[in-house]
Protein backbone atom coordinates (compact mmCIF):
# COMPACT_ATOMS: atom_id res chain seq x y z
CA UNK A 1 0.00 0.00 0.00
CA UNK A 2 1.26 2.90 -1.18
CA UNK A 3 -0.32 6.31 0.21
CA UNK A 4 0.98 8.35 -3.13
CA UNK A 5 -1.73 5.78 -4.75
CA UNK A 6 -4.02 8.63 -2.84
CA UNK A 7 -2.56 10.94 -5.67
CA UNK A 8 -5.20 9.18 -8.24
CA UNK A 9 -8.00 10.07 -6.09
CA UNK A 10 -7.08 13.87 -6.13
CA UNK A 11 -7.36 13.85 -9.70
CA UNK A 12 -10.02 11.96 -9.97
CA UNK A 13 -12.13 14.47 -8.41
CA UNK A 14 -11.26 17.21 -11.97
CA UNK A 15 -12.21 14.47 -14.55
CA UNK A 16 -15.12 13.61 -12.78
CA UNK A 17 -16.58 17.30 -12.58
CA UNK A 18 -15.36 17.18 -16.09
CA UNK A 19 -17.65 14.38 -17.00
CA UNK A 20 -20.55 15.41 -15.47
CA UNK A 21 -20.27 18.59 -17.77
CA UNK A 22 -20.27 16.02 -20.42
CA UNK A 23 -22.73 13.95 -19.25
CA UNK A 24 -24.91 17.48 -18.85
CA UNK A 25 -24.58 18.37 -22.09
CA UNK A 26 -24.66 15.46 -23.78
CA UNK A 27 -27.85 14.38 -22.22
CA UNK A 28 -29.79 17.68 -22.82
CA UNK A 29 -28.41 17.34 -26.86
CA UNK A 30 -30.34 13.98 -26.34
CA UNK A 31 -33.64 15.06 -24.50
CA UNK A 32 -34.22 17.45 -26.62
CA UNK A 33 -33.46 15.04 -29.76
CA UNK A 34 -36.15 12.94 -28.31
CA UNK A 35 -38.41 16.43 -27.42
CA UNK A 36 -38.62 17.13 -31.46
CA UNK A 37 -39.34 13.29 -32.39
CA UNK A 38 -42.10 13.57 -29.64
CA UNK A 39 -43.31 16.91 -31.46
CA UNK A 40 -43.04 16.07 -34.54
CA UNK A 41 -45.47 13.15 -34.15
CA UNK A 42 -47.48 15.23 -32.16
CA UNK A 43 -47.34 18.02 -34.82
CA UNK A 44 -45.13 20.56 -33.78
CA UNK A 45 -41.38 19.67 -33.60
CA UNK A 46 -40.55 23.03 -31.89
CA UNK A 47 -43.80 22.48 -29.08
CA UNK A 48 -41.67 19.05 -28.20
CA UNK A 49 -38.46 21.55 -28.05
CA UNK A 50 -40.43 23.49 -25.79
CA UNK A 51 -41.36 21.25 -23.31
CA UNK A 52 -37.89 19.19 -23.42
CA UNK A 53 -36.29 22.64 -22.15
CA UNK A 54 -39.09 22.66 -19.78
CA UNK A 55 -38.59 19.30 -18.28
CA UNK A 56 -34.94 19.64 -18.56
CA UNK A 57 -35.08 22.71 -17.16
CA UNK A 58 -37.05 21.27 -14.04
CA UNK A 59 -34.71 18.46 -13.45
CA UNK A 60 -31.36 20.43 -13.83
CA UNK A 61 -32.93 22.58 -10.77
CA UNK A 62 -33.97 19.54 -8.66
CA UNK A 63 -30.33 18.22 -9.38
CA UNK A 64 -28.55 21.53 -8.45
CA UNK A 65 -30.93 21.79 -5.31
CA UNK A 66 -32.54 18.53 -3.83
CA UNK A 67 -30.90 16.14 -6.05
CA UNK A 68 -29.30 14.10 -3.07
CA UNK A 69 -32.72 14.40 -1.14
CA UNK A 70 -34.60 12.89 -3.40
CA UNK A 71 -32.81 9.58 -4.14
CA UNK A 72 -32.17 9.08 -0.54
CA UNK A 73 -36.67 9.90 0.14
CA UNK A 74 -36.64 7.06 -3.18
CA UNK A 75 -34.50 4.58 -0.98
CA UNK A 76 -36.42 5.41 2.28
CA UNK A 77 -33.54 6.26 3.71
CA UNK A 78 -33.92 8.05 7.36
CA UNK A 79 -31.18 10.04 8.90
CA UNK A 80 -29.50 9.37 11.84
CA UNK A 81 -28.96 12.14 14.00
CA UNK A 82 -25.58 13.46 14.97
CA UNK A 83 -24.39 11.31 17.99
CA UNK A 84 -21.26 10.71 19.27
CA UNK A 85 -22.24 8.12 21.66
CA UNK A 86 -23.30 6.40 18.53
CA UNK A 87 -20.48 4.19 17.07
CA UNK A 88 -21.99 4.45 13.33
CA UNK A 89 -21.53 8.09 13.51
CA UNK A 90 -18.31 7.90 15.26
CA UNK A 91 -16.74 5.37 12.47
CA UNK A 92 -18.54 7.94 9.55
CA UNK A 93 -16.59 10.63 11.24
CA UNK A 94 -13.51 9.03 12.08
CA UNK A 95 -13.19 7.48 7.99
CA UNK A 96 -13.85 11.47 6.95
CA UNK A 97 -11.43 12.81 9.19
CA UNK A 98 -8.54 10.70 7.64
CA UNK A 99 -9.95 11.58 4.14
CA UNK A 100 -9.17 14.88 5.13
CA UNK A 101 -12.78 16.16 4.59
CA UNK A 102 -14.17 19.48 6.26
CA UNK A 103 -17.77 18.29 7.83
CA UNK A 104 -18.68 14.62 7.75
CA UNK A 105 -21.18 13.21 5.57
CA UNK A 106 -24.61 13.20 6.91
CA UNK A 107 -25.70 9.11 7.75
CA UNK A 108 -28.63 7.55 6.55
CA UNK A 109 -29.98 4.47 7.35
CA UNK A 110 -32.09 2.16 5.21
CA UNK A 111 -35.09 -0.47 7.12
CA UNK A 112 -34.03 -3.33 5.66
CA UNK A 113 -32.34 -6.83 6.21
CA UNK A 114 -30.39 -6.95 3.17
CA UNK A 115 -26.51 -6.02 3.12
CA UNK A 116 -26.27 -2.92 1.00
CA UNK A 117 -24.76 0.93 1.28
CA UNK A 118 -24.66 3.73 -1.09
CA UNK A 119 -23.62 7.76 -1.07
CA UNK A 120 -24.76 10.00 -2.54
CA UNK A 121 -24.51 14.40 -3.08
CA UNK A 122 -23.08 17.01 -5.25
CA UNK A 123 -20.18 17.63 -3.11
CA UNK A 124 -18.10 16.05 -0.30
CA UNK A 125 -19.36 19.40 2.09
CA UNK A 126 -23.18 18.22 1.30
CA UNK A 127 -22.81 14.45 1.15
CA UNK A 128 -24.68 11.54 2.28
CA UNK A 129 -23.91 8.02 3.33
CA UNK A 130 -26.97 5.60 3.39
CA UNK A 131 -26.85 2.07 5.23
CA UNK A 132 -28.83 -1.08 5.44
CA UNK A 133 -30.12 -1.97 8.85
CA UNK A 134 -29.09 -5.57 7.48
CA UNK A 135 -25.55 -4.67 6.87
CA UNK A 136 -25.10 -2.54 10.18
CA UNK A 137 -26.02 -5.79 12.31
CA UNK A 138 -24.21 -8.14 10.08
CA UNK A 139 -20.53 -6.50 10.06
CA UNK A 140 -18.49 -6.11 12.65
CA UNK A 141 -16.92 -2.55 13.60
CA UNK A 142 -13.82 -3.14 11.58
CA UNK A 143 -15.43 -4.26 8.08
CA UNK A 144 -18.51 -1.67 9.16
CA UNK A 145 -15.74 0.80 8.73
CA UNK A 146 -13.98 -0.42 5.38
CA UNK A 147 -17.53 -0.09 3.84
CA UNK A 148 -18.20 3.47 4.95
CA UNK A 149 -14.14 3.83 3.63
CA UNK A 150 -15.36 2.87 0.46
CA UNK A 151 -18.24 5.01 0.16
CA UNK A 152 -16.58 8.11 1.37
CA UNK A 153 -14.01 7.00 -1.22
CA UNK A 154 -17.13 8.09 -3.49
CA UNK A 155 -17.36 11.18 -1.86
CA UNK A 156 -13.88 12.89 -1.70
CA UNK A 157 -13.24 11.46 -5.52
CA UNK A 158 -16.72 13.57 -6.78
CA UNK A 159 -18.27 10.21 -8.05
CA UNK A 160 -21.24 10.88 -6.46
CA UNK A 161 -21.42 14.42 -8.38
CA UNK A 162 -21.79 12.16 -11.38
CA UNK A 163 -23.59 9.16 -10.05
CA UNK A 164 -26.09 11.88 -9.27
CA UNK A 165 -26.55 13.32 -12.07
CA UNK A 166 -26.61 10.47 -14.03
CA UNK A 167 -29.84 9.35 -11.87
CA UNK A 168 -31.72 12.59 -12.04
CA UNK A 169 -30.90 12.85 -15.78
CA UNK A 170 -32.10 9.63 -16.27
CA UNK A 171 -35.30 9.57 -15.08
CA UNK A 172 -35.94 12.60 -17.51
CA UNK A 173 -35.39 10.21 -20.36
CA UNK A 174 -37.01 7.47 -19.18
CA UNK A 175 -39.85 9.34 -18.52
CA UNK A 176 -40.36 11.24 -22.09
CA UNK A 177 -39.31 7.44 -23.36
CA UNK A 178 -42.75 6.28 -21.45
CA UNK A 179 -44.62 8.91 -22.59
CA UNK A 180 -43.79 8.95 -26.49
CA UNK A 181 -43.75 4.95 -26.31
CA UNK A 182 -47.69 5.44 -24.76
CA UNK A 183 -48.23 8.23 -27.83
CA UNK A 184 -47.34 6.25 -30.59
CA UNK A 185 -49.03 3.62 -29.82
CA UNK A 186 -52.38 5.62 -29.39
CA UNK A 187 -51.42 7.41 -33.10
CA UNK A 188 -50.96 4.11 -34.81
CA UNK A 189 -54.20 2.94 -33.53
CA UNK A 190 -55.93 5.79 -35.26
CA UNK A 191 -54.43 5.35 -38.23
CA UNK A 192 -52.49 7.57 -40.73
CA UNK A 193 -54.99 10.67 -40.57
CA UNK A 194 -53.12 13.35 -39.42
CA UNK A 195 -50.24 12.25 -42.31
CA UNK A 196 -52.76 12.94 -44.64
CA UNK A 197 -53.80 16.85 -43.79
CA UNK A 198 -50.76 17.71 -43.16
CA UNK A 199 -49.86 17.76 -47.15
CA UNK A 200 -49.18 15.58 -49.61
CA UNK A 201 -45.97 14.07 -51.88
CA UNK A 202 -43.88 13.72 -48.56
CA UNK A 203 -45.00 10.64 -47.03
CA UNK A 204 -41.62 9.23 -47.76
CA UNK A 205 -39.12 11.76 -45.70
CA UNK A 206 -42.22 11.40 -43.17
CA UNK A 207 -42.28 7.87 -43.04
CA UNK A 208 -38.19 8.16 -42.82
CA UNK A 209 -38.17 10.88 -39.83
CA UNK A 210 -40.85 8.22 -38.11
CA UNK A 211 -38.75 5.37 -38.19
CA UNK A 212 -35.96 7.71 -37.38
CA UNK A 213 -38.42 9.29 -34.09
CA UNK A 214 -39.01 5.34 -33.33
CA UNK A 215 -35.23 4.08 -33.22
CA UNK A 216 -34.63 7.08 -31.00
CA UNK A 217 -37.75 6.18 -28.52
CA UNK A 218 -36.37 3.19 -28.36
CA UNK A 219 -32.38 3.84 -27.89
CA UNK A 220 -33.40 6.45 -25.22
CA UNK A 221 -34.00 3.65 -22.04
CA UNK A 222 -30.56 2.07 -23.24
CA UNK A 223 -28.55 5.06 -24.20
CA UNK A 224 -29.90 6.27 -20.60
CA UNK A 225 -28.68 2.83 -18.76
CA UNK A 226 -25.35 2.60 -20.70
CA UNK A 227 -24.28 5.52 -19.82
CA UNK A 228 -25.16 4.96 -16.71
CA UNK A 229 -23.61 1.87 -16.37
CA UNK A 230 -20.20 3.27 -18.32
CA UNK A 231 -19.88 5.30 -15.12
CA UNK A 232 -19.18 2.89 -12.50
CA UNK A 233 -17.13 0.18 -13.24
CA UNK A 234 -13.60 1.53 -12.92
CA UNK A 235 -14.73 3.86 -10.01
CA UNK A 236 -15.62 0.39 -8.01
CA UNK A 237 -12.00 -0.84 -7.54
CA UNK A 238 -10.83 2.26 -6.99
CA UNK A 239 -13.04 3.29 -4.22
CA UNK A 240 -12.11 -0.08 -2.87
CA UNK A 241 -8.45 0.54 -2.74
CA UNK A 242 -8.87 4.19 -1.63
CA UNK A 243 -10.80 2.54 0.87
CA UNK A 244 -8.35 0.31 2.19
CA UNK A 245 -5.54 2.85 2.10
CA UNK A 246 -8.10 5.08 4.74
CA UNK A 247 -8.55 2.71 6.70
CA UNK A 248 -4.80 0.80 6.56
CA UNK A 249 -7.20 -2.31 6.88
CA UNK A 250 -8.02 -3.85 3.05
CA UNK A 251 -8.38 -7.35 4.95
CA UNK A 252 -11.63 -5.71 6.51
CA UNK A 253 -13.02 -4.74 3.49
CA UNK A 254 -12.56 -7.60 1.73
CA UNK A 255 -14.13 -9.71 4.89
CA UNK A 256 -17.20 -7.10 4.61
CA UNK A 257 -17.73 -8.10 0.48
CA UNK A 258 -17.38 -11.46 1.58
CA UNK A 259 -19.99 -11.18 3.89
CA UNK A 260 -21.95 -9.34 1.30
CA UNK A 261 -22.00 -11.62 -1.25
CA UNK A 262 -22.82 -14.60 0.40
CA UNK A 263 -25.84 -12.65 1.80
CA UNK A 264 -29.25 -13.91 0.35
CA UNK A 265 -31.46 -11.50 1.59
CA UNK A 266 -33.66 -9.53 -1.28
CA UNK A 267 -32.90 -5.75 -0.91
CA UNK A 268 -36.83 -4.86 -0.99
CA UNK A 269 -36.13 -1.81 -1.34
CA UNK A 270 -34.43 -1.93 -4.78
CA UNK A 271 -35.06 0.82 -7.47
CA UNK A 272 -34.25 0.25 -10.89
CA UNK A 273 -32.98 3.94 -11.37
CA UNK A 274 -31.00 3.84 -7.96
CA UNK A 275 -29.16 0.67 -7.97
CA UNK A 276 -26.13 1.28 -9.42
CA UNK A 277 -25.10 3.59 -6.73
CA UNK A 278 -24.65 0.60 -4.26
CA UNK A 279 -21.67 -0.69 -2.97
CA UNK A 280 -23.16 -4.30 -4.24
CA UNK A 281 -25.76 -4.43 -7.07
CA UNK A 282 -29.14 -5.13 -5.53
CA UNK A 283 -30.87 -8.46 -6.23
CA UNK A 284 -33.88 -8.00 -8.04
CA UNK A 285 -37.31 -9.19 -6.22
CA UNK A 286 -38.05 -11.65 -8.40
CA UNK A 287 -36.11 -14.96 -6.98
CA UNK A 288 -35.60 -16.83 -10.00
CA UNK A 289 -33.66 -13.97 -11.31
CA UNK A 290 -31.76 -13.00 -8.36
CA UNK A 291 -30.61 -16.73 -7.95
CA UNK A 292 -29.38 -16.65 -11.59
CA UNK A 293 -27.68 -13.26 -10.89
CA UNK A 294 -25.91 -14.77 -8.09
CA UNK A 295 -25.30 -17.85 -9.81
CA UNK A 296 -23.54 -16.03 -13.20
CA UNK A 297 -21.93 -13.17 -11.44
CA UNK A 298 -19.65 -12.84 -14.42
CA UNK A 299 -18.98 -9.54 -15.84
CA UNK A 300 -20.46 -8.11 -19.08
CA UNK A 301 -21.12 -4.75 -20.90
CA UNK A 302 -24.22 -4.07 -18.79
CA UNK A 303 -22.70 -5.09 -14.97
CA UNK A 304 -21.94 -1.32 -13.01
CA UNK A 305 -19.61 -3.85 -10.52
CA UNK A 306 -17.04 -5.97 -11.50
CA UNK A 307 -17.61 -9.14 -10.21
CA UNK A 308 -16.91 -9.47 -6.05
CA UNK A 309 -14.54 -11.64 -5.88
CA UNK A 310 -12.41 -10.26 -8.69
CA UNK A 311 -12.39 -7.21 -5.66
CA UNK A 312 -11.97 -9.39 -2.81
CA UNK A 313 -8.84 -10.61 -4.40
CA UNK A 314 -7.70 -7.48 -5.00
CA UNK A 315 -8.00 -6.56 -1.63
CA UNK A 316 -6.41 -9.27 -0.57
CA UNK A 317 -3.03 -8.69 -2.75
CA UNK A 318 -2.86 -5.36 -1.30
CA UNK B 1 7.24 37.23 -35.11
CA UNK B 2 10.27 35.91 -33.18
CA UNK B 3 9.07 38.14 -30.76
CA UNK B 4 5.69 36.68 -30.41
CA UNK B 5 7.24 33.41 -30.44
CA UNK B 6 9.84 34.71 -27.30
CA UNK B 7 7.00 36.14 -25.32
CA UNK B 8 4.70 33.14 -25.91
CA UNK B 9 7.23 30.97 -24.51
CA UNK B 10 7.73 33.07 -21.48
CA UNK B 11 4.35 33.61 -20.70
CA UNK B 12 4.33 29.77 -21.00
CA UNK B 13 7.11 29.10 -18.40
CA UNK B 14 5.49 32.21 -15.90
CA UNK B 15 2.22 30.34 -16.21
CA UNK B 16 3.71 26.57 -15.06
CA UNK B 17 5.47 28.45 -12.53
CA UNK B 18 2.82 30.03 -11.31
CA UNK B 19 0.53 26.80 -11.44
CA UNK B 20 3.32 24.48 -9.68
CA UNK B 21 3.86 27.30 -7.09
CA UNK B 22 0.37 27.49 -5.84
CA UNK B 23 0.06 23.80 -5.73
CA UNK B 24 3.06 23.51 -3.42
CA UNK B 25 1.11 26.32 -1.52
CA UNK B 26 -2.32 24.15 -1.35
CA UNK B 27 -0.23 20.99 -0.18
CA UNK B 28 2.01 22.74 2.31
CA UNK B 29 -1.27 24.61 4.03
CA UNK B 30 -3.08 21.15 4.19
CA UNK B 31 0.23 19.54 6.51
CA UNK B 32 -0.60 22.57 8.83
CA UNK B 33 -4.14 22.41 9.11
CA UNK B 34 -4.06 18.94 9.43
CA UNK B 35 -1.30 19.32 12.55
CA UNK B 36 -4.13 21.79 14.05
CA UNK B 37 -6.58 19.12 13.97
CA UNK B 38 -4.56 16.91 16.06
CA UNK B 39 -4.14 19.34 18.62
CA UNK B 40 -8.15 20.13 18.69
CA UNK B 41 -9.14 16.57 18.74
CA UNK B 42 -6.07 15.86 21.49
CA UNK B 43 -7.54 18.33 23.58
CA UNK B 44 -11.34 17.13 23.37
CA UNK B 45 -10.19 13.53 24.14
CA UNK B 46 -7.97 14.76 27.60
CA UNK B 47 -11.40 16.91 28.27
CA UNK B 48 -13.62 13.99 28.25
CA UNK B 49 -11.77 11.60 30.64
CA UNK B 50 -12.18 13.59 34.25
CA UNK B 51 -15.59 12.66 32.66
CA UNK B 52 -15.22 9.20 32.26
CA UNK B 53 -13.36 8.56 35.58
CA UNK B 54 -16.51 10.52 37.83
CA UNK B 55 -18.91 8.11 35.81
CA UNK B 56 -16.85 4.98 36.89
CA UNK B 57 -15.88 6.48 40.41
CA UNK B 58 -20.05 6.39 41.43
CA UNK B 59 -19.68 2.26 40.82
CA UNK B 60 -16.50 1.73 42.18
CA UNK B 61 -15.42 3.30 45.00
CA UNK B 62 -13.08 0.87 46.28
CA UNK B 63 -10.50 1.54 43.22
CA UNK B 64 -9.71 4.75 43.66
CA UNK B 65 -6.17 3.52 43.12
CA UNK B 66 -7.16 2.83 39.23
CA UNK B 67 -8.88 6.15 38.98
CA UNK B 68 -6.04 8.21 40.36
CA UNK B 69 -3.41 7.09 38.15
CA UNK B 70 -5.78 7.47 34.91
CA UNK B 71 -6.40 10.88 36.07
CA UNK B 72 -2.54 11.34 37.14
CA UNK B 73 -1.48 9.84 33.88
CA UNK B 74 -3.82 12.23 31.86
CA UNK B 75 -2.32 15.63 33.69
CA UNK B 76 1.52 14.15 32.72
CA UNK B 77 0.36 14.10 29.40
CA UNK B 78 -1.03 17.47 29.02
CA UNK B 79 2.12 18.77 30.78
CA UNK B 80 4.48 17.02 28.15
CA UNK B 81 2.09 18.60 25.63
CA UNK B 82 2.09 21.96 27.34
CA UNK B 83 6.07 22.18 26.72
CA UNK B 84 6.28 20.19 23.32
CA UNK B 85 8.22 17.69 24.45
CA UNK B 86 7.51 14.83 21.58
CA UNK B 87 9.22 12.06 23.31
CA UNK B 88 7.71 12.30 26.72
CA UNK B 89 4.31 13.04 25.39
CA UNK B 90 4.64 9.96 23.56
CA UNK B 91 5.56 8.03 26.80
CA UNK B 92 2.90 9.44 28.32
CA UNK B 93 0.40 8.51 25.98
CA UNK B 94 1.53 4.91 26.04
CA UNK B 95 1.19 5.50 29.72
CA UNK B 96 -2.31 6.65 29.58
CA UNK B 97 -3.18 4.06 27.30
CA UNK B 98 -2.74 1.36 30.05
CA UNK B 99 -4.02 2.92 32.62
CA UNK B 100 -6.96 3.20 30.81
CA UNK B 101 -7.53 -0.45 29.72
CA UNK B 102 -7.19 -1.14 33.65
CA UNK B 103 -9.77 1.23 34.27
CA UNK B 104 -11.63 -0.43 31.51
CA UNK B 105 -11.08 -3.73 33.34
CA UNK B 106 -13.35 -2.87 36.39
CA UNK B 107 -16.17 -3.54 34.45
CA UNK B 108 -15.99 -7.16 35.00
CA UNK B 109 -15.62 -6.88 38.66
CA UNK B 110 -18.91 -4.30 39.12
CA UNK B 111 -21.63 -6.14 36.75
CA UNK B 112 -23.92 -2.61 37.71
CA UNK B 113 -21.48 -0.50 35.85
CA UNK B 114 -21.09 -2.75 32.90
CA UNK B 115 -24.64 -2.23 32.35
CA UNK B 116 -25.08 1.39 33.31
CA UNK B 117 -25.87 3.51 29.71
CA UNK B 118 -23.96 6.75 30.32
CA UNK B 119 -21.05 4.54 31.05
CA UNK B 120 -21.32 2.69 28.16
CA UNK B 121 -22.14 5.69 25.99
CA UNK B 122 -18.66 7.35 27.52
CA UNK B 123 -16.91 4.10 26.78
CA UNK B 124 -18.35 4.38 22.96
CA UNK B 125 -17.61 8.37 23.19
CA UNK B 126 -14.06 7.42 23.95
CA UNK B 127 -13.45 4.80 21.56
CA UNK B 128 -14.47 7.29 18.97
CA UNK B 129 -12.24 9.81 20.23
CA UNK B 130 -9.61 7.74 20.22
CA UNK B 131 -10.19 6.48 16.32
CA UNK B 132 -10.55 9.78 15.12
CA UNK B 133 -7.33 11.41 16.34
CA UNK B 134 -5.74 8.23 14.56
CA UNK B 135 -7.84 9.29 11.92
CA UNK B 136 -6.41 12.86 11.76
CA UNK B 137 -2.61 11.43 12.88
CA UNK B 138 -2.69 9.52 9.37
CA UNK B 139 -4.57 12.33 7.63
CA UNK B 140 -1.06 14.54 8.73
CA UNK B 141 1.09 11.69 7.78
CA UNK B 142 -0.50 11.34 4.34
CA UNK B 143 -0.04 15.01 3.82
CA UNK B 144 3.17 15.45 4.81
CA UNK B 145 4.62 12.47 2.82
CA UNK B 146 2.71 14.06 -0.80
CA UNK B 147 4.05 17.29 0.34
CA UNK B 148 7.76 16.16 1.07
CA UNK B 149 7.51 14.36 -2.09
CA UNK B 150 5.82 17.38 -4.34
CA UNK B 151 9.27 19.44 -3.09
CA UNK B 152 11.77 16.81 -4.01
CA UNK B 153 10.72 16.70 -7.83
CA UNK B 154 11.96 18.16 -10.77
CA UNK B 155 10.93 21.07 -11.88
CA UNK B 156 8.88 21.52 -7.85
CA UNK B 157 12.52 21.54 -6.24
CA UNK B 158 13.59 24.84 -8.51
CA UNK B 159 10.61 26.75 -7.11
CA UNK B 160 10.73 25.20 -3.78
CA UNK B 161 14.62 26.11 -3.17
CA UNK B 162 14.03 29.48 -4.33
CA UNK B 163 10.97 30.16 -2.71
CA UNK B 164 11.89 28.20 0.65
CA UNK B 165 9.29 25.29 0.90
CA UNK B 166 10.94 23.37 3.81
CA UNK B 167 10.12 19.73 4.18
CA UNK B 168 7.69 19.32 6.27
CA UNK B 169 8.31 16.77 9.70
CA UNK B 170 7.01 13.30 10.01
CA UNK B 171 6.42 12.33 13.45
CA UNK B 172 10.56 10.71 13.77
CA UNK B 173 10.96 6.75 13.40
CA UNK B 174 11.62 6.92 17.27
CA UNK B 175 8.54 7.59 17.82
CA UNK B 176 6.63 5.18 15.79
CA UNK B 177 3.99 4.32 18.41
CA UNK B 178 2.75 7.85 18.23
CA UNK B 179 2.39 8.18 14.24
CA UNK B 180 0.71 5.10 14.00
CA UNK B 181 -1.43 5.92 17.00
CA UNK B 182 -2.37 2.99 19.08
CA UNK B 183 -5.31 1.24 18.38
CA UNK B 184 -7.29 1.34 21.42
CA UNK B 185 -9.22 -1.83 21.70
CA UNK B 186 -10.85 -1.42 25.37
CA UNK B 187 -13.13 -4.61 25.15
Amino acid sequence: MDINQRVDMFDAVESNKRKTWLLLIIFSAFVFMVGYAAGYLLGSGVFGLIIAGVILGIQLIILFTKGDELILKMNNAKELPRDDTNYIYNLVESVSLAAGMSKPPKVYIIEDDSLNAFATGRKPEKSAIALTRGIINKLDREELEGVIAHEISHVVNYDILISTTAIILVGVVSLLAGFLRRRLFWSSMRGGGRGQSRGRGNNNSQAIIMLGSIVVIILAPLFAQILNFAISRKREYLADANGAILTRNPKALAGALRKISGDTEVFRSANEATENLYISKPLKKDTDVSKKQRRNQRSNLFSTHPPITDRIKRLESM
Amino acid sequence: MEYIIIIGFFAVIILLFVGKYNRLVTLRNRGKNAWSQIDVRLQQRNDLIPNLVNTVKGYAKHESQTLERVIQARNQLMAAQGEENVKEAAKAENHLQSTLKSLFALRESYPDLKANTNFLDLQEKLKGMEDKLASVRQYYSDSVTRYNTEIEKFPANLIASMLGFEPMELFEVENEEVRKAPKVEFE
